[in-house]
């Protein structure tokens, strides 16, 4: 974790979080001002457009982006900057950018017009399942993202629920689905390919039939008690599994009891395992009642970015659990079309809408025979168990060791 | 007092550097429940309130804001430092962390 300090001294500006004081929120575009746009910073301000017609959305200014909603500014500063706001009554603190992030896809493209299933539904062998009649019909599951763009006719239909939170872990009154990563519409393309209905034939959904409870808990700078809160309400809607492709770097206890709570509660915490390649991982997906997803290519090889690491416990050692498809995965872009992007965020909804797609075959699978059939799936190929885990997951092994063990 | 053990050091640096400035600190509680079996919502609350009063009682003062998510068994508080650091001693409190999860210069 850079703190501004290190930041400005290296790079000569720092990406910071700007809480904004109760009683100025509605000033909080006053403070953009203080910041300078950089092109190299993490999300490229200076290529934002301006601000958008509905209030509740970010709004955007050069080197700031600002969240009306939450009373956050978040940006770059240089050191006049970061003295002009911590002398501003208007600001009630400033912090380094958060640990918290987006697991950030490794790259993007644009994605051919094709017919067939994504490559990834078809190399865990999907459509088997499908053709067995299983789509995740009836089966709700929650999406802990930047959010989702319900207009996109993949995902359209599978909303179940939508709701955004601030930093106090609120629900935010009356928020409307919206997808807040204006660089990737991470939310939009994991959802999609959870359980992304058929487009003109396109098929990036594994379990096109389940119903998505879309959580916006990360935009911007984002904090603790955002995602908690998301958890918190889909426990609330009666989901089976949750699917997070977010964390935080390295071990990290934040979330440890709440793990425990989701497996408790009957839901199986799917995780994306991190970016950042050997010897690292991201929390809570390295932990051991996580189950934790990395990213495979197509030739069933661990993703050089994907994360991987061992820690000396008894329970769990290695992580990630195990892989999915994760490179060039397409899937719905926010704003419309499709793309191509890498990375355990998009392997993780893989094994999400799996299983889905096992609990419509046994509604009454605990979540530790569910997890049990999963990882038993796991196919070891050419796979490194320090890189991979188990292997790569696959759907007609997973069903029949979930059925075998009634 | 905060227990070093079950408090994320961020906080316990957070909680450090607000003593004296008289800044608020934002902290997510997690409140101590049974395992094996999910949170039960109103034992949550009830508890968290036990904290609570015991430390408007200890410290005299009031946290800013607070929002229970019973379903997860945890608690935002945003308070002074000498509440903060008083409710996440208290023996319902089973850890803490900072809500900002995030380092100052």
């Amino acid at each position: 974790m850079t703190s501004i300090a290190t930041s400005l001294s290296e790079l000569g500006f720092a990406p910071v979080l700007v809480m904004v004081a109760r009683d100025a929120k509605d000033q909080a575009d006053g403070l953009c001002g203080h910041f300078t746009a950089h092109a190299e910073s993490q999300l490229g301000l200076a290529s934002l457009a301006t601000s958008a017609a509905d209030d509740s959305r970010p709004t955007a200014v050069d080197g700031a982006r600002v969240y009306p909603n939450l009373g956050v500014v978040y940006g770059t500063v240089d050191r006049a900057g970061l003295t002009a706001l911590r002398a501003d009554s208007r600001v009630r603190s400033v912090k380094a950018a958060p640990q918290l992030s987006l697991i950030r896809p490794v790259r993007r493209q644009a994605a051919a017009s094709t017919s067939a299933p994504a490559w990834g539904i078809t190399a865990m062998g999907i459509p088997e399942l499908w053709e067995q009649g299983l789509t995740g019909a009836g089966v709700a599951v929650a999406h802990l993202d930047s959010g989702i763009d319900a207009s996109h006719p993949a995902v359209r239909a599978c909303i179940a629920g939508f709701a955004e939170f601030d930093v106090s872990g609120r629900q935010v009154p009356g928020a409307a689905p919206r997808d807040s990563d204006e660089i990737d519409g991470h939310g939009t393309h994991t959802a999609a390919t959870l359980a992304g209905r058929a487009v003109r034939r396109r098929r990036v959904g594994v379990a096109p039939g389940a119903m998505v409870h879309s959580a916006l808990v990360i935009e911007g700078g984002d904090v603790v008690a955002r995602v908690l809160g998301g958890m918190d309400w889909a426990l609330g809607q009666g989901v089976r599994v949750l699917s997070m492709s977010l964390g935080i770097r390295g071990l990290v206890n934040d979330f440890l009891g709440v793990v425990d709570v989701l497996r408790d509660s009957g839901v199986l915490p799917v995780m994306a395992v991190g970016n950042e390649g050997p010897g690292t991982s991201r929390s809570p997906g390295n932990y051991p009642k996580a189950l934790s997803v990395g990213a495979h290519d197509e030739n069933m090889t661990v993703a050089g970015f994907s994360s991987s690491q061992r820690f000396a416990r008894r329970s769990q050692p290695v992580v990630p659990d195990l892989t999915a498809p994760g490179v060039d995965i397409v899937s719905a872009r926010a704003g419309g079309g499709w793309h191509a992007l890498s990375g355990s965020s998009m392997a993780t909804p893989h094994v999400a809408g799996l299983a889905a797609l096992l609990l419509e075959a046994e509604p009454g699978a605990t979540v530790a025979r569910l997890e049990r059939a999963i990882q038993a799936s796991a196919v070891r190929g050419e796979i490194d168990p320090a890189r991979g885990g188990r292997g790569a997951a696959n759907g007609p092994r997973a069903l029949a060791s979930l059925l075998s063990r009634r | 007092m905060a227990d070093a053990k079950r408090t994320d050091p961020e906080l316990l640096r957070q909680l450090d550097e607000a003593k004296g400035s008289g800044a608020a600190v934002s902290a997510v509680v997690k409140i101590k429940r049974r395992r094996g079996a999910p949170p039960d919502s109103a034992a949550v609350e009830a508890r968290l309130q036990d904290a609570v009063d015991r430390t408007r009682e200890a410290t005299g003062e009031a946290p800013d804001d607070m929002h229970v998510m019973a379903r997860v068994g945890v608690a935002y508080v945003n308070g002074s430092e000498r509440f903060v650091r008083s409710l996440v001693g208290q023996p319902e409190i089973d850890g803490a962390t900072a809500n900002e999860a995030t380092a100052e210069a």
